[in-house]
């Protein structure tokens, strides 16, 4: 059974900071006003990218590399996009987009790769 | 037989030079323009105001070089991703040149203008569809993807004098990175 390589671990584990720091983030977006649902709901949607972007550097995971990849660069330009749109506080936004710039170079890794279309099915 | 040889640096440069020129340009016509305001007033009232020669250049300029730098993608040994993406830049190297020589209020600029904006949005789609085939340049398919979405996330956030610069910005960058790339990548030549 292959072991996983540290770079993937630390995939799987900024996912996983990601999508509980863009959690809090949602919450801390609350208000009673019905305005606000729409800033929660962008909030959410980051952390499942980032917990989905998490999972997919486990060994359970099923999606190409390819698809690691663009989910990295996805979760971060969603990221990017919703503190535009003010939806979560800027300094939330500016941690989350460097997380999700380090999850991009951790999936783009030729090491990831390899583990991903290789050492990952032999598992 | 497959010869691989380290080509085509000159049409990447070309693309790096695009994006460079048009970018100080810009500054220098936002510089020499003092009523305009960076987020509030839109980039067609900065190209209708004195300081306009240095942007409608810088694009004018920008739009020949895109096309030309393009030419190195579209003969490129059999990848239809980044063969359509040359030809996609290409054509909209050419339609700058059209939105730089026609003023504001004539028709031909407006259509001109809808039409880069067009093409640009799919050469990026092709680019990433290029950069994901066979896992070849996931950096820079990445950075397409980042951009892209930004884009259309300023789109949703922003007024239109702002979401044209964020789409302005992000225009430059990816031609510079796709240049940048380009002097990375080998020019693959098929022998039969």
């Amino acid at each position: 059974m292959t072991v996983r390589p540290k770079i993937v671990k630390a995939g799987f584990g900024f996912g996983i900071l990601g999508g509980l720091i863009a959690g809090i983030a949602a919450l801390m977006a609350f208000a009673p006003e019905t305005a606000a649902t729409a800033n929660m709901w962008l909030g959410f949607l980051v952390v499942v990218l980032f917990f989905a972007l998490g999972g997919m550097f486990k060994t359970e995971g099923s999606v190409s590399w390819g698809v690691v990849v663009f989910m990295a660069a996805l979760a971060t330009g969603v990221t990017v996009a919703v503190t535009m749109f003010e939806a979560m506080d800027i300094w939330f936004g500016i941690i989350l987009t460097v997380i999700g710039v380090i999850e991009i170079v951790i999936a783009a890794n030729s090491m990831t790769g390899r583990w991903i279309k290789t050492d990952r099915l032999l598992g | 037989m497959i010869c691989e040889k380290k080509g085509g640096g000159a049409f990447a440069v070309l693309s790096i030079l695009a994006a460079s020129l048009f970018f100080v340009l810009m500054i220098l016509a936002i510089a020499d323009a003092p009523g305009w305001v960076f987020g509030e007033d839109l980039i067609e009232a900065l190209a209708a105001s004195d300081s306009g020669v240095y942007l409608r250049s810088g694009i004018a300029i920008s739009g020949i070089l895109l096309a030309f730098g393009s030419i190195g993608m579209i003969f490129n040994g059999g990848r239809p991703g980044r063969t359509a993406e040359g030809v996609l830049l290409m054509i909209s190297g050419i339609l700058l040149v059209w939105v730089a020589f026609f003023e504001n209020d004539d028709p031909i600029h407006d259509a001109a203008l809808i039409l880069v904006f067009m093409t640009f949005v799919l050469a990026l789609i092709a680019s990433a569809y290029d950069d994901f085939a066979e896992n070849r340049s996931m950096m820079f398919g990445s950075l397409t993807v980042l951009l892209l979405v930004a884009s259309i996330g300023a789109y949703a956030a922003y007024g239109p004098a702002m979401y044209q610069v964020v789409w302005i910005v992000a225009a430059v960058i990816w031609v510079m990175a796709r240049g940048v790339k380009g002097l990375c990548e080998p020019t693959i030549y098929k022998r039969k």
